[in-house]
């Protein structure tokens, strides 16, 4: 079987800084590291390559540094890696990120099934997984919890609101995994090292048959107009007294605010 | 630019002939939305033998309510309902379709957008209208709460977002809108994804219409969300936590409150042991009166509440609940 895990680099939220007039990332001062969900992905792929065998490809989209992922990928399990950068592709929203990763799924085709993460941490649309689905005309699996492939079938536990339902659909398939899934592995001391020498291989936009205006902003439907930080408004009045007496203070005020209509 | 037919949509979820609070709340803020482009506001609503429901909707604001029926739309399946509603989409043009951030709108609208090439933004926290360039400004959070940005889609239609529950308060709103009855043209074989099995383990938690809801974080732990569960019970409200919370399993997903989470707009929010990462402070910006607690005085969160206490609250916690049983029985 051949399994596609689509991976993405993504700066580590909780240590993201950032340019306080453009919002704009500032690359060297920001740790960046393999999207959780999509670490979630490829678990769920050397899962089922432990069932059923076969081969994993990790793909990415993203500047020339998202090989570091890429190799992460390769340590953690995959079989090979392929990087699709292209300098038109800056500024691509899912619209056209979906377009390029299935141009690519499909140039990398014969395949069973595309493994997603459920959404990324910096963008966090959860849309890439589904468009691609639609692009490539094929089932979409999302927010699966279980995994198993059987005679050309897969079944899926996902989670839906409330609870959670098991679905069916043939390969090819595609599938997007949330964190809860499943806890995904570390690599090997070895397997880091031999993940060091493996070539990433790499696709550019020609490769794929997309011509520059039909990618990146000018291909994007969707245009971000502004960024900017939540105002913090509510700079109120701060209790500084031992916990008791504040406690009781507070107690009051919840009884006064919950008796107003 | 297409033609338009100068149409503003909801999709509408509904379960047991009633509609779901997410979709009421999306009709108040549609209707504001359509106001403001001089459009139409048309309901969306699938099923099958739900007629009850549309009339429901003429209530809430409807201009047109697209009365979608099938036996084959009875309930939720990926494939049919994105069927349906590109094909009601293509052959109607609106200019905006708005799907609430359920499981069923953001497993349908992106896929949706892309059969109707056309751009989409999701998990929106807000939507404001430009008027002159007649376009939908689709407000979200991004990079984990770290930034909000604002998105437009300037030349494709129709624009497309899923707006997350909380956005607005369900109103009633009779305009004496027209029920358009439609047949889709389904079959069977459109359908790729089987339901086996559904499991609907718990009720839904109804944090978007709490009075109160209590919050926990990180600094709270497994004790402090007793002691949380026990105050939010003795006010009659809900609890919530934020990511961390709900990755360490002291509260439940569902419970989650923040741009990953739901969104709330209760009388009152209090938060314990809550650093306030703004992920989780757009959760309840709308929020009355915000109380938090916590040992740190430098937290963010503290800027973010109307009072803050700088206190353990495991000390504090105790007497309040002591305090308020005191009062609340006396």
């Amino acid at each position: 079987m051949h399994f596609i895990v689509c991976v993405k680099q993504v700066p580590s939220v909780e240590k993201v800084r950032m340019d306080p007039e453009t919002g704009r990332i500032l690359r060297e001062e920001t740790p960046f590291m393999m999207n959780p969900e999509d670490r979630n992905a490829l678990e769920a792929a050397l899962r089922l390559k432990e069932d059923n065998g076969g081969l994993i490809t990790a793909v990415s989209m993203g500047p020339p540094q998202a090989e570091e992922t890429l190799r992460e990928a390769v340590a953690m399990g995959a079989d090979r890696a392929v990087l699709i950068s292209d300098p038109a592709l800056a500024g691509s929203d899912a619209f056209v990120t979906s377009k390029v990763l299935a141009r690519a799924a499909l140039k990398l085709a014969p395949f069973d099934l595309v493994i997603c993460g459920s959404r990324s941490a910096d963008g966090e649309a959860g849309m890439v997984g589904i468009q691609l689905a639609e692009e490539l005309n094929l089932p979409q699996v999302t927010w699966a919890l279980e995994l198993k492939v059987r005679e050309g079938v897969i079944t899926a536990k996902r989670k839906i609101d409330g609870g959670y339902e098991i679905v069916e659909a043939l390969l090819p398939a595609v599938v997007t995994v949330i964190g809860e899934a499943n806890k995904p592995r570390y690599p090997t001391m070895r397997r880091i090292v031999e993940a060091c020498k493996r070539p990433v291989e790499r696709l550019e936009l020609s490769d794929l048959g997309l011509q520059p205006e039909e990618v990146g902003l000018r291909g994007s439907p969707t245009r971000i107009e502004r960024v900017f930080r939540l105002e913090r408004r509510r700079k109120g009045v701060i209790l500084r007294k031992p916990a008791e007496e504040a406690a009781r203070e507070v107690a009051s005020i919840i009884l006064r605010e919950l008796a107003k209509e | 630019m297409e033609e338009e037919s100068g149409e503003c949509w909801i999709f509408v979820e509904h379960v047991d002939g009633k509609v779901k609070r997410a979709s009421l709340e999306l009709m108040a803020k549609g209707r504001e939305v359509a106001d403001r482009l001089a459009e139409k506001l048309s309901a969306v609503v699938l099923g099958w033998k739900h007629e009850n429901v549309a009339v429901e909707l003429t209530r809430r604001g409807a201009d047109k309510v697209y009365l979608v029926e099938h036996p084959l739309l009875k309930d939720y399946q990926v494939d049919l309902y994105c069927k349906a509603v590109s094909d009601l989409a293509a052959e109607f043009k609106p200019d905006v379709i708005l799907f609430s951030s359920t499981f069923v709108g953001r497993d349908l609208a992106p896929r949706v957008a892309k059969r109707l090439k056309t751009g989409m933004t999701a998990d929106c926290l807000d939507l404001q209208v430009d008027e002159e360039r007649r376009l939908v400004k689709q407000v979200k959070s991004s990079l984990g709460g770290n930034i909000m940005v604002e998105v437009v889609t300037p030349h494709h239609r129709p624009q497309i977002a899923t707006v997350k529950p909380g956005v607005a308060n369900p109103t009633i709103n009779d305009r004496g809108g027209i029920i358009v009855k439609v047949r889709p043209s389904l079959d069977e074989k459109d359908v790729m994804v089987h339901v086996v099995d559904r499991f609907e383990e718990k009720k839904e938690v109804d944090l978007e219409g709490a009075e109160v809801v209590v919050a926990g974080g990180r600094g709270a732990g497994e004790e402090g969300f007793k002691l949380i569960r026990r105050l939010a019970e003795l006010l009659g409200g809900e609890v919530g936590g934020t990511r961390p919370a709900a990755d360490e399993g002291w509260v439940p997903r569902e419970r989650q409150i923040g741009q990953s989470g739901r969104v709330v707009s209760p009388k009152l929010y209090m938060a314990f042991g809550v650093s306030g990462a703004l992920q989780h402070v757009v959760g309840f910006s709308k929020a009355g009166l915000v109380i938090a607690v916590n040992k740190d005085p430098e937290a963010p969160i503290f800027e973010c509440a109307d009072i803050g206490v700088v206190a353990d609250l495991r000390e504090f916690l105790p007497v309040l609940i002591k305090e308020l049983e005191k009062k609340l029985k006396g």
